[in-house]
């Protein structure tokens, strides 16, 4: 008798017309919205790098403007003449904005964020085997599985997935990884908040939040983890990072970034 | 699938046959999930996401059920955004249960006690029992349209209608209901 009332209740929440009102507003929203048309990357790399990415080496570069007070809003500099590239990027610290402490048995200071700590208190492995790494992130979040040319344990969120159909990069995707065959460096456009190196498993790299496109989005930030596996002239280049754009909780998908890169573990 | 391959290539009519032909049922969905005070906005998001990424999706034959796909997780999004709301103002959700020693004997009645008690699901609970018993897809079909196993279906259908079963008879353990099919 219970469950009977139970299924005539939830047939009863399906049981609706839609407004009127509702295809002519969805069609008045898609005349002014143009469609995406991404490579599964996007998240991470700026479009300049999608670009450039039949070129042997990416050649951006960064030039920071340096000082023990730089302001909230350190401004690039360009390069001097002469200066090629900078594969090592930003190497120094210009500015840190936020708290980072160190949590026990991490390797890595990370953004002090209670939220992300209760979420690294449940956590799952995944393994790239393409991009050979491992690394752990919070159980309550999602991974992909492979989806056509985006090899497993690339894309991790908070959010059921939009897409299986080998749909690059849904909105929904927080925090991406994976490995470039080049190096990477920043344009003297990019306009850098913060820089500093970090070693994850050996590898010296640098953890950056920046702007490459602060003319146009003054707001946006990205906030990456660049880590030089072999020649960092040359690549391979291991490369995580989330952005305004992609994650709902900048803050905490920062935070979340830290501890999975504090865990990360690469097999090559 | 032509219309959706036209939709794909930016042809707006073609689009605009594909939220004609699927509007209605993506609505219900929402409204199953979400409730029909939200469900406009939720089924509004939905398809303008479905415009924006298609050109993103593979197997055009696949639209339909990308499409569900797009709608479940708005609907979790949705969720998540109103349950930051409700904590951010400090506000308990667990406080509108009603009392539930009410006479259950009517319909209303028994939607008052079960309606606080739904939104006290999670997301993904909610998301089970509107496909399968809202909707009436198979246990099978609701697991292709999450992306989960069967198994993980099935255990969020017992957990949610765990909890619908407590508060319109506490103490009481009742079987599964029959499947909508």
């Amino acid at each position: 008798m219970n469950d009977d009332v139970i299924l005539e209740y939830l047939r009863s929440r399906a049981q609706t017309e839609p407004p009127l009102d509702l295809v002519p507003s969805v069609l008045s929203a898609v005349t002014d919205t143009p469609q995406r048309r991404a490579s599964w990357f996007a998240p991470v790399l700026p479009a300049a790098v999608g670009l450039a990415a039949a070129t042997v080496v990416v050649t951006l570069v960064v030039m920071l403007a340096r000082g023990p007070d730089v302001g909230p809003t350190p401004v690039a500099s360009p390069l001097p003449s002469g200066s090629a590239w900078n594969p090592r990027g930003p190497v120094a610290t210009i500015h840190v904005r936020e708290p980072y402490v160190q949590r026990e048995g991490l390797p890595i200071t990370v953004l002090d964020n209670p939220a992300a700590d209760a979420l690294f208190e449940s956590r799952d492995m995944c393994t790239n085997d393409e991009d050979r790494y491992t690394v752990t992130f919070p159980a309550e979040w999602y991974t992909n599985a492979r989806i056509g040319d985006v090899p497993a344990c690339s894309w991790f969120t908070p959010e059921l997935w939009d897409a299986t159909d080998g749909s690059p990069a849904p909105d929904q995707i927080w925090i991406s990884a994976g490995s470039i065959d080049m190096a990477f460096g920043y344009t003297s456009l990019t306009k850098v908040y913060f820089s500093e190196d970090v070693t994850i498993d050996g590898h010296l790299g640098h953890r950056t939040e920046y702007n490459a496109n602060e003319t146009e989005e003054p707001d946006y930030r990205q906030y990456h983890y660049v880590i030089p596996l072999v020649d960092e002239t040359k690549g391979p280049t291991f490369i995580a990072g989330t952005d305004t754009d992609s994650a709902d909780d900048y803050d905490l998908a920062r935070a979340v970034l830290d501890r999975m890169m504090a865990t990360l573990r690469f097999s090559r | 699938m032509d219309v959706v391959r036209r939709a794909q290539a930016g042809d707006r009519e073609a689009f605009e046959a594909l939220v004609e032909r699927h509007a209605a049922e993506t609505y219900r969905l929402a409204a199953a999930i979400v409730g029909v005070v939200d469900a406009r906005d939720v089924t509004q998001e939905a398809l303008l996401a479905a415009w924006q990424h298609l050109p993103r999706l593979r197997n055009p034959d696949a639209f339909d059920r990308w499409l569900r796909r797009i709608c479940v997780t708005r609907c979790r999004n949705w969720l998540r955004g109103q349950r930051r709301d409700a904590s951010s103002l400090g506000i308990e959700v667990a406080a509108e249960v009603p009392d539930t020693r009410a006479d259950f004997g009517r319909a209303v009645e028994a939607r008052t006690v079960l309606e606080p008690a739904f939104k006290r699901l999670s997301p993904e609970q909610r998301a089970v029992l509107a496909l399968h018993y809202a909707i009436g897809f198979s246990i099978a079909e609701t697991a292709d349209v999450l992306d989960v196993r069967v198994g993980t279906v099935k255990s969020r259908l017992n957990a949610g209608l765990a909890v619908l079963r407590t508060a319109i008879a506490p103490g009481e353990a009742n079987p599964e209901p029959e499947a909508a099919r």
